[in-house]
């Protein structure tokens, strides 16, 4: 008995002092080393005051999807490394991930308070909710305080401006999103590049019949949803598209009829077969390879084609729909593509961060991405070398197009999120799907999401 | 009678007695319960804990981790009842279920009885068997795009062989994209589970066959009539492990490769959670999703428990 019980008491004591000594923190390492070490005379000679005192050296984390596989990640390296050069207390510390998987990374990290200074990520989703959730600071005062105010075009600031007037992000990538014509393609069907939706039925059977396909689109991912938007955008004015993409009334004759025109088209095989079984990546390759005649890829995509590619390349919008609004072809323009947000923890290190936002704006840095990736500035007055300029950025900036409002601007939050996965691109892009099925499965889609 | 009377201990010694033996147990009590503290203190914590959390964000409106939580029971629940997508996803889980558990687990025993026989070979054939297991889901997701995607291995060999007219996109196209998820299923789940039962029908003795052997049975009646039956337990759990991993684990195919699409054709409940969670950030009412799925499991355990106690020897 009294065995069980020293034993007993033993087995306590041990486990207590496991966990008392689990609590109790990590032991101070320096105490021994401190004992052992010899004692300073107290009538040793001070340090000489002279020495200089070391600035403290801060570090800037920043999220970004800008890797070297991305036009616009060679420009912006180049910008990390000038400008810790001309800072050398300051270090840049990036890390690379895949644009969509930034919002939740950087929230599940806010939460333990250990999110990235900088986030640069696209104004699409969840990041929208940031400055009311506390995880991005508003940057009003900031674009003044920091000699930013008056640079930025006026289109750039509105679309990050939040109904309250809270500017929530830097705008910093625009982008256009046109229509691709391969003029070798039409040229070998003998056919014109189209700016009529019956043109462009007409030209999608010659190129069929030369041996080459009309419009590619990667109608599995949500990319390809923006073709499709834009097709139903050709032949809705903006406040109309609002009622359908924003407030989800697809049963109005006007949304009904944009989405008929979409099966119209897709049925009379303007697009390339097996579309809806295509992602973006596949698109690109397809599309470079010389043998489809037209592709709806945004500015991201301009340092892209192959060299004996890019002087085929014509840009210019959406034909027109009888009965369209526009009195040009449609495309989408946006700045939407790119924002910087500033964290609580960039909040922390204002004056650093204050530093890299100055030099970033820089008109001369911001000319490298227009140079170097054929990126739309978010400043209204950027020294371009026009010798550097890419092509069909140039194009770009002459096409004879009109833009239609980007449905990213008003479509629900949670309805964006669930149309990015793509399952509603590849219904509509299915051969044989209705316009009705269309129509019901986006009317399901909104109400499940209110 | 006097030599009993010795013998026969006083009362007051039995009464020490019992005490005696109450205190022994009353300190074992003890002994047993610090000693099983700290994996019941682990249990509430790390595995109640966050099932009961599971209940509670149920109950709430919560758009995102970093915003508030806001009760609205039962506002979740009401939802449920009237989300059109649920009738959907509740119809696809089901035929993944029931061809995701058909077509596994009867091929899977029969190659686990081919192999517990002991055939030459059988060796080698079990770890090719096995191997499907070894590749990771987003390895398996790869294999199979490269196999599903419209100019891939499956169409080019229909095109090969001249059945052109069979060509499919066929995780685009809504006929066929369930089944082509279910296919993937089927064929990294047989290897799998032949394995299993293969450890669990060695246990058989071998005698049983040989006699039914003399009585002129064969393999085919060996199996069912006689191997089958002595499995059903078994069998009983591996349904179990089967039904759970296609109710909840079997999203992963389903994110990688469809992410419930085309339109809703491949949204089963175990995607519909996950989107609602991670892609929509709907969190209270993923978790009331969450909740169905917790209790269809529940009873469909349940249920598969007592037939196969039932069946079983």
């Amino acid at each position: 008995m009294n065995k069980r019980r020293i034993s007993v008491t033993i087995a306590l004591f041990v486990v207590t002092s496991i966990i008392i000594s689990a609590c109790g923190g990590t032991p101070a390492t320096t105490a021994p080393a401190a004992t052992s070490a010899p004692a300073k005379p107290t009538s040793a000679p001070a340090e000489p005051t002279s020495t200089p005192v070391q600035p403290v050296t801060l570090t800037i984390t920043i999220w970004h999807n800008w890797g070297p596989d991305d036009a616009k990640g060679a420009p912006l390296q180049s910008i990390f490394k000038d400008f810790m050069a001309a800072n050398p207390n300051i270090t840049i510390k990036d890390e690379v991930y895949v644009d969509a998987d930034i919002p939740l990374k950087v929230e599940t990290a806010s939460a333990a308070k250990q999110e990235p200074d900088l986030v640069f990520v696209q104004r699409v989703g969840s990041p929208q909710t940031w400055t009311e959730a506390g995880i991005a600071i508003p940057v009003n005062d900031l674009i003044k305080e920091w000699g930013l105010d008056g640079q930025f075009k006026e289109a750039a600031l509105k679309e990050y401006t939040l109904p309250d007037g809270k500017i929530q992000a830097f705008p910093l990538e625009g982008y256009t999103w046109p229509i691709w014509y391969n003029t070798s393609v039409f040229e070998k069907a003998g056919v014109p590049i189209p700016t009529t939706t019956d043109e462009l039925i007409a030209d999608a059977k010659a190129i069929r019949a030369a041996g080459d396909q009309p419009i590619i689109a990667s109608g599995s991912d949500g990319m390809g949803l923006y073709l499709f938007t834009l097709v139903l955008q050709s032949l809705l004015p903006d406040e109309e598209a609002k009622k359908c993409l924003g407030d989800g009334e697809w049963t109005l004759p006007s949304c009904v009829s944009a989405v008929e025109l979409f099966v119209q088209l897709r049925d009379a095989g303007v697009f390339v077969n097996n579309v809806q079984g295509l992602d973006f990546a596949t698109a690109n390759t397809n599309y470079f390879a010389g043998n489809v005649a037209m592709s709806h890829f945004g500015a991201w995509s301009f340092a892209d084609p192959p060299k004996d590619l890019l002087p085929k390349i014509q840009l210019g919008g959406f034909p027109l729909p009888a009965g369209s609004p526009h009195r040009a072809p449609v495309i989408y323009s946006s700045f939407s593509a790119k924002g910087i947000w500033i964290t609580p923890n960039g909040g922390a290190k204002m004056d650093a961060v204050k530093k890299f936002i100055q030099f970033l704006y820089k008109p001369e840095n911001l000319a490298r991405f227009v140079e170097q990736a054929g990126m739309t500035p978010p400043l209204k007055d950027v020294p371009i070398d026009a010798s550097k300029l890419n092509p069909l950025f140039v194009q770009s900036l002459t096409m004879p197009v009109e833009v239609a409002m980007t449905p990213d601007d008003f479509y629900p939050p949670k309805v964006q999120a669930e149309l990015g996965t793509g399952k509603l691109s590849q219904l509509a892009f299915t051969p044989g799907t209705t316009a009705k099925q269309i129509l019901d499965a986006l009317t399901a889609l909104y109400e499940a999401n209110k | 009678m006097a030599a009993a009377n010795q013998a026969m201990p006083a009362d007051h010694e039995v009464y020490s007695n019992v005490v005696y033996h109450r205190r022994i147990v009353h300190r074992r009590q003890i002994t047993f319960f610090w000693l099983v503290f700290p994996a019941l203190l682990w249990f509430l914590a790390f595995m109640l804990w966050p099932l009961l959390n599971m209940f509670y964000i149920s109950t709430t409106h919560w758009d995102g981790l970093a915003l508030p939580q806001v009760s609205n029971f039962p506002d979740n629940f009401i939802r449920l009842y009237h989300d059109p997508n649920i009738p959907i996803a509740l119809r696809n889980t089901g035929i993944h279920l029931l061809f995701g558990i058909l077509g596994v687990l009867p091929f899977a025993f029969m190659l686990g009885f081919f192999l517990s026989l002991h055939k030459p070979g059988y060796r080698i054939l079990r770890t090719i068997f096995f191997s499907p297991s070894l590749i990771s889901v987003a390895a398996l997701a790869m294999i199979f795009l490269g196999l599903y995607r419209p100019a891939g291995v499956l169409n080019s060999f229909l095109n090969t062989v001249g059945l052109s007219s069979l060509t499919r996109v066929w995780l685009g196209d809504q006929s066929t994209a369930l089944g082509a998820l279910i296919a993937i299923d089927i064929w990294s789940g047989i290897g799998f589970y032949s394995v299993l039962f293969f450890a669990a029908l060695t246990n058989i003795p071998e005698e049983l066959y040989e006699a039914a052997m003399l009585d002129g049975a064969g393999y085919w009646t060996i199996m069912w009539k006689i191997a089958f039956p002595l499995m059903l337990d078994f069998f009983g759990v591996v349904v179990i492990l089967q039904f759970l991993y296609i109710l909840s684990g079997a999203a992963q195919i389903v994110i990688l490769l469809t992410n419930g699409g085309p339109g809703s054709a491949t949204l089963t409940l175990g995607y519909y959670l996950y989107s609602q969670a991670f892609l929509i950030q709907r969190l209270g009412y993923s978790q009331a999703i969450a909740i169905v799925l917790f209790i269809i499991g529940i009873l469909v355990i349940l249920l598969i428990r007592r037939i196969s106690s039932r069946l079983s020897y």
